[in-house]
């Protein structure tokens, strides 16, 4: 990380006094840090799958292996700090390079994606960042378990801090996904009252724990001609690390909700289903992953790790179509991680999973990852 | 350096003269080494953002900070008999001094996690370290 200590000539006025003759000029102390991440993997496939709950290739699809070594994950961000009245005023944005591809057998042309843009100050934070319902704590893994709680999102959020507790409210973007009867997938523009989110965090010496809670309003409004429908769906995340020997942890994350769909596994899963005359009914969601991280010494670290997700999807409205509709995935992984000089991080993850779909089909896929990643 | 430190650190503890405040020493110390050691992990946390990160970072110093008043107060209080023979006046003082400079390091150590300047962290151990050295030098029992 490097430092530009950016020592002001930035005037501004401050206040006037009351006797209104006397203008205060001040000067501002901002702080610009910026960093990143040089991220290179490569990953080896039974079938060209992806390590995701909806994306794990059925047995009818079941193509070759494959092998992609890629840069995408590297990112840049740059934040500051800057000392005001109301306590230290905190920005960043973050891009990494996971947009649109571009031609991979010549120039690989990754476009770049914001991931961060926020700004917090005196508990408050603005912009664009990962939801307070995300898990506080992920699985030191290279690949994503299955049941991944992970959105990034446009969001308001106010944090109240002590010194063993953290408490979040927020108000999210709404995203509503619902399937209708051939499971195809459509994305409602009816997106009127914001998600919202409380979430509560403790910190002990023995680990942390957090809990989320999720209420949101699922509504379309003439997606089926002349009809208006909605329901209210919630959901809950808990979250948590829990020390044991020295370093070595278990992790662990649960999650149950209805219409809770698109926070959970990437979207695999949806909010919920629309039948013919436009009437919505909400998909329970739920899935949990366990893991132990163990430290074999100051250098060399290694996650075991079993990952389950699922949905109950209503079989009475969808009706065709049912091999695109997630019905549960499963999946284990183990890595052995390496950091020769500080930052610098190696290592190779073997992961297996299986993806079990409503027609009753399902598909297997192995996965060999290798990373080397060095963050500045 | 970090666990040249710890190793200095943990020093501090006269092991023929097991008493309450040096196990309390060594308990400081290694707590201290964990934090320390956590502290550099958090660059690989997942699916945090360098927000988040920072914000862990802070918790982390000042905990740092917390085990080191602990630890300073724990020099402070040693008995004169851990701290080897013929102590003259002066000596005391200076060990004193020592245990001071610790509750100084921590003092500084807790305002830097409050604005967010972890840059200064490595020099605050540092010097630290140096100070832990010092005293060591000139009061360590040997066994």
């Amino acid at each position: 990380m490097r430092i530009l200590r950016l020592l002001v000539s930035l005037f501004l006025v401050e206040s006037l006094f009351a006797s209104g003759s006397e203008i205060e000029l001040k000067s501002i102390d901002t702080v610009v840090a910026i960093g990143g991440r040089v991220h290179l993997s490569m990953l080896h496939t039974s079938d060209q799958s992806s390590f995701f709950a909806g994306k794990i290739a059925l047995e009818r699809d079941k193509r070759s292996d494959d092998l992609s070594v890629s840069a995408r994950e590297s990112r840049i961000w740059l934040k500051t700090k800057t000392a005001t009245e109301y306590g230290v005023l905190r920005t960043l944005v973050e891009i990494d390079f996971l947009g649109v591809k571009g031609g991979s057998t010549s120039k690989n042309d990754y476009y770049p994606r914001l991931r961060h843009a926020f700004v917090e100050l005196g508990g408050f934070g603005i912009g664009q960042t990962n939801s307070s319902f995300n898990s506080i704590v992920a699985l030191d893994t290279i690949s994503f378990p299955m049941d991944d709680t992970l959105v990034r999102q446009s969001l308001i959020r106010y944090t109240y801090d002590t010194k063993l507790f953290s408490y979040d409210i927020s108000i999210e973007e709404p995203e509503i996904t619902l399937l209708d009867q051939n499971s195809s997938k459509i994305i409602t523009k009816d997106n009127l009252p914001y998600d919202f989110v409380l979430r509560a965090r403790y910190y002990p010496l023995w680990g942390e724990l957090g809990i989320a809670f999720l209420s949101r309003k699922i509504l379309q409004e003439n997606l089926v001609e002349s009809t208006k429908d909605s329901k209210y769906g919630y959901g809950v995340n808990a979250s948590g690390r829990i020390k044991t020997f020295g370093l070595d942890d278990i992790r662990f994350n649960a999650h149950y909700g209805e219409g809770s769909g698109r926070y959970i596994a990437y979207g695999a899963f949806s909010e919920g289903a629309i039948s013919p005359n436009g009437e919505i009914t909400l998909n329970p969601v739920y899935g949990g992953h366990l893991g132990y991280r163990h430290f074999w010494n100051q250098k060399l670290r290694s996650t075991v790790a079993f990952s389950y997700v699922a949905a109950d999807n209503n079989l009475d409205i969808l009706q065709t179509e049912l091999h695109k509709v997630t019905k549960e995935s499963y999946a284990t992984q183990i890595n052995l991680l390496w950091v020769p000089v500080k930052n610098l991080l190696t290592g190779v993850e073997y992961a297996w999973a299986k993806r079990e779909v409503e027609n009753g089909e399902s598909g297997r896929a192995s996965f060999l990852n290798l990373i080397l990643r060095y963050d500045f | 350096m970090l666990m040249t430190l710890l190793f200095l650190l943990s020093g501090c503890v006269n092991k023929e003269h097991d008493n309450s405040r040096a196990v309390e020493h060594m308990i400081q110390s290694q707590k201290l080494r964990l934090l320390m050691r956590e502290l550099d992990m958090v660059v690989y946390e997942r699916q945090k953002s360098e927000l988040d990160r920072d914000k862990m970072r802070k918790r982390y110093m000042l905990s740092l900070g917390e085990t080191l008043k602990k630890l300073s107060a724990d020099v402070e209080s040693m008995p004169e008999s851990d701290l080897g023979l013929k102590l003259r006046q002066e000596d005391v003082l200076e060990y004193k001094k020592y245990a001071k400079r610790l509750t100084q390091k921590a003092d500084e150590i807790y305002n830097l996690a409050q604005k967010y300047e972890f840059e200064e962290l490595n020099q605050k151990l540092e010097d630290v370290k140096v100070s832990c050295n010092a005293c060591h030098k000139q009061f360590r029992k040997e066994p």
